[in-house]
């Protein structure tokens, strides 16, 4: 198991380090001058030269390859002189030393920006993910049990509905529905934003009275603080927790929609699969009550491969993020990203990708480990 | 997937009802002889999903093919083969020029912005200008764009995909053929690819290349080209190992040859399959690229930019968003359905 790990995470080196040099590059293919993409159009040489070096961009971009203006140089003849001293070494150093850079647009570094951003995207998308889990695998089971009743066909078809819908109309259709049409009903909810006006959720550090800290715990509190009804139900912030849960509903609705559909899928097919074997029969056959065969025996296996699926859908959510933080004008992740790619903004690129790998690798190797916990017939090597 | 030649594609229902031994031999005497290409169509056809999936693509199409005439904006400027005034000759579906804002143009007296649809068969007041969609935002025919944007997503979804099977197949040919090192190269590619979240990929491929339908296309193409190198490499490991390649080979067959002839046409079953649900995919991709803004030119009839040009008006009018939006889910379920039916059809070990 730990030679599992070990060597499954050293594997993943190379992968990521793909990662890191796939983004840097074509991050830095993006046409256009970054300098004028944040100073605007206005600027004047002299303040873009200086705005230049000081974010190093004058240096090679790789070994011989410069940006001159808006375009992009190869020059053969500056291979050599730029082998060791080019951006990408550059950060690959910085990196190692947990410095994601500073970003370009806001003049900040680019932790501090994930800090902020990173919570809303976690808690949407754990709530997306519960909402998904708990009413995907009931309907799933249900489904495969009763085949091809009402529940089944109903469910059926509400999973193909909800894979074929783009999650940008389901977020505006829901916001449509619940905030314009149920205005005035108690189940109307708002369909932006995370908290509404006037309500606030005080920080972990300010509850406990430690605005002195400093440093990664400060870091970590500030995180914390941000992942809004977490923080909200610990502190006993009652009224912002209710109020931050009920901005959570839509947006963690239109993003678990596909996982749910996926998972409700899966559930179905695979408690079919499982019903059909001969362990069930000799469960019936030693006189179990039906309730218990199906519980006890046959749910429990079936839930195998789902494990997997919501492994897999955890690192899907991310593209739906996009999407849903877009629709919902939420500032998380996904928004960012798009913000940092279409102003150029390289570091906050570079940054938030790489540490959207390395969930996915993390991800991934967690969902491995556990199927070999919840089925001790899959060895690990 | 499939590792079986092509004749166990249709291996599946086949079998029937059991029979004696006698009325077995008479059946398999006068039965018509199997034809690979009728009964893969039958099975197809057994499928519920896969019908409703057709019918579904079908109407798409028809939609398509006769929206109207020429209605495009190029680079060059706008083709624009619709008549100012009178019916267009073409046989058209779209009753108005898409890209035409109606303001002021004869018979649209009384033109709102974002007029809710009209048709005088529903008790519409005969004085309004009739229209089945509603008008957008720029005073132009919801309907007439709706209908375009069938010319638009449907094909870029085909396009996409397309791409991603050509350069996917060839990648994962040449790495299951090949194996050793070449394998392990490629292979390593695509996994970076694949850890990867795709929709991320794609908007930044689409904003290097530079914000055009076309280059949201092609970076929809490149991210999808993983999944289909890893079907084909799988196959080809597999089928590469049958008896039949062994006597192709034993015959004096090139080794391209053997690739090209024997090989490729049996792993055809899990890219047909995977490809179709793919093009459902590439349809939300592209609307998903075009929504968040970066495929440029607004002005075309797309489905997606034109929800994201007008989701601002959610509150008041709805049907400019949420009309061009069921247009783009029907297309995707479409694809998906025959996707299913398809995969159950081709793939008998999967059927229930």
């Amino acid at each position: 198991m730990t030679r599992f790990v070990i060597r499954r995470l050293l594997l993943s080196i190379p992968v990521l380090f793909g990662i890191v040099f796939v983004v840097f590059t074509t991050a830095r293919l993006i046409p256009g001058d970054p300098c004028r993409a944040v100073l605007g159009e206005r600027a004047t040489d002299a303040t873009c030269d200086a705005f230049i070096i000081r974010y190093g961009l004058d240096k090679a971009i790789l070994p011989g390859l410069f940006r001159v203006d808006a375009d992009l140089v190869f020059d053969p003849g500056r291979i050599g002189p730029t082998l060791l001293d080019n951006q990408f070494l550059g950060y690959l150093g910085d990196v190692s030393r947990g410095d994601l850079g500073q970003s370009i647009k806001q003049s900040r570094p680019v932790t501090i920006m994930l800090v902020e951003r990173l919570p809303t995207t976690i808690e949407l998308s754990i709530l997306a993910l519960l909402f998904a889990v708990i009413v995907g695998v009931p309907l799933g089971l249900i489904s495969g049990y009763r085949r091809n009743s009402p529940v089944d066909v109903g469910t059926m078809a509400f999973a193909n509905l909800g894979v074929s819908m783009p999650v940008f109309v389901l977020g505006l259709l829901l916001a449509f529905i619940f905030a314009i049409v149920l205005k005035g009903t108690p189940i109307s909810l708002p369909p932006s934003g995370r908290l509404s006006t006037g309500v606030d959720v005080v920080p972990l550090v300010e509850v406990w009275g430690l605005q002195a800290l400093q440093g990664p715990l400060r870091a970590i509190l500030d995180f914390v603080s941000g992942i809004y009804t977490f923080t909200a139900l610990i502190t006993g912030q009652w009224r912002a927790a209710g109020d931050a849960f009920r901005h959570l509903i839509l947006p963690a609705i239109t993003l678990g929609t596909i996982p749910l559909a996926i998972v409700a899928r899966i559930t179905r097919s695979s408690l079919l699969d499982v019903l059909g074997q001969d362990f069930v029969r000799t469960a019936r056959a030693k006189g179990l009550r039906e309730r218990s065969v199906v519980i006890r025996h046959a749910a429990r296996n079936a839930l195998l491969p789902v494990v997997t699926v919501i492994g897999l859908q955890l690192g899907a959510l991310l593209s739906g993020a996009i999407l849903t933080e877009t629709t919902f004008n939420l500032a998380g992740v996904g928004r960012s990203i798009f913000e940092a790619i279409t102003g150029r903004d390289f570091a906050v690129i570079q940054g938030f990708t790489l540490v959207i790998a390395v969930f996915y690798v993390v991800v991934n190797l967690v969902v491995d480990v556990s199927y070999s916990y919840l089925d001790p017939r899959v060895r690990l090597r | 997937m499939s590792g079986e030649p092509v004749g166990a594609l249709v291996t599946g229902p086949a079998g029937g009802p059991t029979m004696g031994p006698a009325a077995a031999a008479e059946a398999l005497l006068t039965a018509r002889p199997a034809n690979l290409w009728r009964d893969t169509l039958a099975n197809i056809l057994r499928q519920r999903s896969a019908i409703v999936g057709l019918v579904i693509l079908g109407f798409l199409v028809f939609v398509g093919l006769f929206a109207g005439p020429n209605v495009s904006t190029t680079s060059a400027g706008i083709v624009d083969e619709w008549p100012r005034t009178g019916s267009p000759g073409f046989p058209h579906i779209a009753t108005h020029d898409p890209t035409l804002p109606l303001l002021n143009e004869p018979g649209e007296e009384g033109l709102v912005r974002r007029a809710p649809p009209c048709l005088h068969a529903f008790g519409c007041p005969a004085d309004k200008p009739e229209h089945i969609f509603g008008v957008d935002g720029n005073f132009r025919d919801l309907f007439s764009r709706v209908v375009y944007g069938t010319r638009v997503s449907v094909p870029s979804g085909f396009g996409a995909i397309g791409l991603a099977i050509i350069v996917g197949t060839m990648i994962g040919a040449a790495a299951g053929y090949a194996g050793g090192r070449l394998d392990n190269f490629l292979m390593r590619i695509m996994d970076v690819l694949l850890a990867f979240p795709s929709f991320l990929l794609a908007i930044i491929i689409t904003v290097a290349l530079g914000r055009t339908l076309t280059n949201a296309l092609i970076a929809v193409g490149i991210v999808g080209v993983p999944i289909y190198a890893r079907i084909v490499r799988a196959s080809v490991l597999s089928i590469r190992e049958n008896d039949f390649i062994t006597a192709s080979r034993a015959l004096g067959e090139s080794g391209l040859g053997i690739l090209v002839r024997r090989v490729m046409p049996n792993s055809l079953t899990p890219l047909i399959v995977q490809g179709t649900l793919g093009i459902g995919g590439a349809v939300l991709e592209i609307a998903g690229l075009a929504f968040i803004g970066v495929t440029g030119d607004i002005s075309v009839p797309e489905w997606g930019s034109m929800i994201s040009l007008e989701r601002g008006q959610l509150f008041n009018s709805p049907h400019v968003v949420l009309l061009p939006g069921l247009a783009i889910t029907l297309t995707v379920l479409g694809f998906n359905l025959l996707g299913d039916g398809l995969r159950d059809a081709l793939d008998p070990r999967l059927n229930r």
